[in-house]
C-alpha cells in the first residue's frame, strides 16, 4: 500500500510510454518526441501521486493503482444516439471516443470568422514563454499534467483572435466506452483568448457503464489582456471511473476567465485547478458542483495565485453528497508581495444527506501583500427539517421537499452557467437520477 | 358536521406535556380566535393541528371534516384543506416562491385526483390573489423568504393561503413583529378570504388585530387548556384586565 504501489503504477506508466515511443509515436518529429521524453522524465521524478503526499492526503488512489491500464489503438464506433442528447448548439463539436478522435461524430469545421478549432497534434509545441501549465502550477506541481504530456493523444487547440467574438459554444466530447477494457486516455486542450475576445468551451467527459476507466484530461487556458473565457467541464461519469483532471489558467491583464467543473458519479474525481493572474485588473471565477451517491469520491483542489495588483478571485465549490459518499476541498489563496488590492474569497460547502457521508475542507491563505482583502468560508450542514416541514404544510410531500431543497443547493452552482441549453440540461441529470433513487416524482410542476 | 372537532387533546415536547384536554369546536364560516400567556400552548397547538412531528400527541382526538386528522401526514392535510401560517417562517434559499408554490397548488391537486394547473392557469391564479392580498409579486421570483422584511413574510403566508384555498387557515401570531400598517393589510387579506365554507382561527397575543378581524368566538387558553369562551368583547375585557384574572379564576364558559 502507499508507496510501493504507487511506484508500482508509476513504472507501468513509464513502461507505456516506452512501448508508445517505439509504436504510436515513432513517426512523430525529433521535437515532439523530445518534448515527451522530458515529460516522462518528469513525471518519473515524483512519480504517480500518494497519500504520503500531502497534495493527496485525503484521496486515496489504491483502487487505481492495481489495474493495469492500456491505451486504446483505435477509434472505436459508438451509436450516435447516445450522444446526440448532449450536443449543444450546431456549431464546432469534436468527440474523442477512448482519446480517439472520431470523425463521424464530429462537426470539426465552421464558418465562424475569429476563431481556429484543430486537433491536438504532434506538431503543437510549448513555447516556454507562455507555456500556461508551468506558469501557472508554479508553486503547485501537477505530475499528472506532466503524464498528460507524455502519453496524451487527442485533444484540440482552439485559438481565438484579438477582438473576435464567438456567440457559440465550442463544444468538446470526451467518452469513454465499456468494450475497450481498462483504458487510459488523456487527452489535452489549450484554450488561447486573444486580446479583448470572447469564447465559451465546454468539455463533455462522458462514461459508458463498464470495465474501470482513467482519465487523465488536461486543459490549459490563456485569456490574453482584456479577453474573456467561460469554460465548463462536466464528468459525467460511470461507476467505477476514474477522473484525475486538471485545469491551468493564466490571465493577463483585464482579463475574466470563469470555469465551472460539474461531477456525478464514478469511484474517484479529482479536480486540479491551477490559476495564476498575472496582469492587473484581471478577473478569476472558479466553480465546481458534485452530486455522488454510493461510494464516490471527489477532491477539489485549487491554488490561485494573485501575481499582480487589483484582481478579484472568486472560489465557489459546493458537494451534495448521500450513502457514503466523500467529498474534499482544498483551496489556497496565494498572493504575491506586489499584488496590492487583491480581492479574493474562497466558499465551500457540503450538503450530507445521509449519516455516513463524509467531507473534508482545508482552506489556505498564503499572503505576502499587506493591502489586500481575503476570505474564505466553509459551511457543513443536513438538510433544513424546519423548511421541510414547511413545504409539506403546503402540501408537497416528504420527498418531493427534500429534492426541492437539494435543488435549491445545487441550483446556486449550476444556474451560473449561461451557457445555453447546457445549464437545463445539467439540471435534468443531475436532478433525475436523485428524484429516481428517492422514488419520488420530478416536482409536480 | 363540524369542520374541526378537537376533544381531549394532549400534546407534548421532549417530554414535557404542553396541551393538556384541549376542547374546541370550530364550524365552517366562523373565525375563532384563541389568545392566552406565553407557554399557554397557542402555537403548540398550531403545529398540533398542522402535523409537526416534533409534537408527541398522547391523549385525544382532531376530527376534520369527520376525519382523523392525527392519521395523516403534514401534505396529506394539506391536501385535505388544512392551511397553517407560520409564526417564523423558514427562508429557503435556492428555491423561488413561484416555483414551490406551483408545486405546492398541483400537489394538492393531485390528492385531491385533480388535472394538474398549467403553467398559463397558474400564473394567472397568483397575479389574482397577489392583487387581492396586496403581495408584491416580485417577490415570487425570489427565494422563499430569503431577506424579506417580517412583514413581507407574513404577507407571504396570507398569499400562499390564498393561493391555495384552504378550509380551515390556522394563522399563528401573524400579528408578531408587524407594525400597525403591516396588520392592516394582513389583516385585509385575511378578511378577504373569509367565506361562508371556511373557517379560520387566529392566535394571536395582543387583542389588536382582533379589531381588524373580528372574530365570532374568542377562547383563552391557559395552561394547556381553554379555559373560557366568549365572544368579541371578551378580547377587550382580557386586554384591560390580563390573563391573571382568568389564569386565578374558576374555569367557567359563556353558554351559547
Amino acid at each position: 500500500m502507499g508507496d510501493g504501489e504507487s511506484h508500482a503504477a508509476t513504472q507501468r506508466l513509464v513502461d507505456l510510454y516506452a512501448d508508445l515511443r517505439a509504436s504510436a509515436f515513432a513517426d512523430e518529429s525529433a521535437v515532439a518526441r523530445s518534448a515527451r521524453d522530458a515529460a516522462i522524465e518528469r513525471f518519473a521524478k515524483t512519480g504517480f501521486p500518494h497519500r504520503r503526499q500531502e497534495a493527496w492526503k485525503y484521496t486515496n488512489l489504491a483502487p487505481m493503482y492495481r489495474t493495469a491500464f492500456s491505451m486504446d489503438s483505435s477509434a472505436r464506433e459508438i451509436a450516435r444516439d447516445l450522444i446526440e442528447p448532449y450536443f449543444l448548439n450546431d456549431g464546432v463539436r469534436l468527440v474523442f471516443v477512448n482519446g480517439l478522435f472520431s470523425e463521424s461524430l464530429s462537426q470539426p469545421t465552421t464558418t465562424t470568422q475569429g476563431v481556429s478549432v484543430t486537433l491536438m497534434g504532434s506538431s503543437t509545441t510549448d513555447d516556454d514563454e507562455s507555456d500556461t501549465l508551468e506558469r501557472s502550477a508554479e508553486r503547485d506541481p501537477l505530475p499528472l499534467a506532466f503524464l498528460n504530456r507524455a502519453l496524451g493523444a487527442g485533444g484540440a487547440v482552439i485559438s481565438v483572435a484579438p477582438g473576435a467574438q464567438i456567440v457559440d459554444a465550442i463544444q468538446l466530447i470526451f467518452v469513454a466506452t465499456a468494450d475497450a477494457g481498462a483504458v487510459v486516455s488523456l487527452p489535452r486542450v489549450k484554450v488561447d483568448g486573444g486580446e479583448n475576445s470572447s469564447v465559451a468551451v465546454v468539455e463533455n467527459h462522458l462514461g459508458l457503464a463498464g470495465a474501470p476507466t482513467l482519465a487523465i484530461p488536461v486543459t490549459e487556458i490563456r485569456a490574453r489582456p482584456g479577453a474573456h473565457v467561460d469554460h465548463v467541464r462536466t464528468a459525467e461519469l460511470a461507476a467505477g471511473a476514474f477522473h484525475l483532471g486538471a485545469i491551468a489558467i493564466v490571465q493577463e491583464q483585464n482579463s475574466r476567465a470563469e470555469s465551472c467543473v460539474v461531477t456525478t458519479g464514478g469511484e474517484i474525481a479529482r479536480h486540479d485547478y491551477r490559476v495564476s493572474l498575472d496582469g492587473a485588473d484581471a478577473d478569476c471565477n472558479v466553480r465546481g458542483l458534485a452530486m455522488l451517491d454510493g461510494s464516490s469520491h471527489v477532491d477539489h483542489h485549487l491554488f490561485v495565485r494573485h501575481a499582480a495588483p487589483n484582481c478579484r478571485s472568486r472560489e465557489f465549490f459546493k458537494n451534495v453528497l448521500d450513502d457514503s459518499s466523500r467529498g474534499v476541498f482544498c483551496g489556497r489563496i496565494y498572493v504575491d508581495q506586489d499584488a496590492q488590492k487583491t480581492d479574493g474569497v474562497q466558499t465551500n460547502a457540503a450538503l450530507l444527506l445521509s449519516d455516513n457521508a463524509k467531507t473534508e475542507s482545508r482552506p489556505q491563505l498564503e499572503i505576502y501583500a499587506d493591502d489586500v482583502k481575503c476570505t474564505h468560508g466553509a459551511t457543513i450542514g443536513q438538510l433544513d427539517e424546519n423548511a421541510i416541514f414547511y413545504l409539506q404544510a403546503r402540501g408537497v410531500t416528504e420527498g418531493v421537499a427534500r429534492t426541492m431543497l437539494i435543488q435549491g443547493f445545487a441550483g446556486e452552482i449550476l444556474d451560473e452557467i449561461r451557457i445555453e441549453g447546457l445549464r437545463d440540461r445539467l439540471k435534468d441529470h443531475a436532478f433525475a437520477a436523485m428524484a429516481q433513487k428517492r422514488q419520488t416524482l420530478q416536482p409536480a410542476v | 358536521m363540524p369542520l374541526l372537532e378537537i376533544r381531549n387533546l394532549h400534546a407534548s415536547v421532549d417530554g414535557n406535556e404542553i396541551l393538556k384536554g384541549l376542547n374546541l369546536t370550530i364550524n365552517a364560516g366562523e373565525v375563532h380566535s384563541i389568545m392566552g400567556p406565553n407557554g399557554s400552548g397557542k402555537s403548540t397547538l398550531a403545529q398540533v393541528i398542522a402535523g409537526d412531528t416534533a409534537y408527541e400527541v398522547t391523549a385525544g382526538e382532531m376530527l376534520f371534516k369527520g376525519r382523523d386528522l392525527l392519521d395523516l401526514a403534514p401534505d396529506e392535510r394539506a391536501g385535505e384543506g388544512v392551511f397553517l401560517a407560520f409564526q417564523y417562517p423558514v427562508e429557503i434559499p435556492g428555491v423561488s416562491t413561484n416555483y414551490f408554490l406551483k408545486s405546492a397548488v398541483n400537489s394538492v391537486r393531485a390528492y385531491r385526483g385533480e388535472a394538474p394547473m398549467s403553467t398559463v392557469a397558474f400564473l394567472k391564479l397568483i397575479r389574482e390573489k397577489a392583487a387581492l392580498v396586496q403581495f408584491n409579486e416580485k417577490l415570487l421570483s425570489r427565494a422563499v423568504n430569503e431577506g424579506f422584511s417580517g412583514g413581507e413574510k407574513k404577507r407571504n403566508e396570507i398569499f400562499q393561503m390564498a393561493t391555495l384555498e384552504p378550509t380551515l387557515g390556522v394563522l399563528d401570531e401573524t400579528d408578531s413583529g408587524l407594525d400597525i400598517d403591516a396588520l392592516r393589510i394582513v389583516a385585509q387579506g385575511v378578511n378577504s378570504l373569509r367565506h361562508e365554507d371556511r373557517a379560520f382561527l387566529v392566535i394571536t397575543h395582543y387583542q389588536r388585530l382582533l379589531d381588524y378581524i373580528v372574530p365570532d368566538f374568542v377562547h383563552v387558553l391557559v395552561d394547556g387548556r381553554i379555559v373560557k369562551t366568549g365572544g368579541k368583547e371578551l378580547a377587550m375585557e382580557l386586554e384591560n384586565t390580563g390573563y391573571t384574572t382568568v389564569e386565578n379564576g374558576a374555569v367557567h364558559t359563556v353558554a351559547s
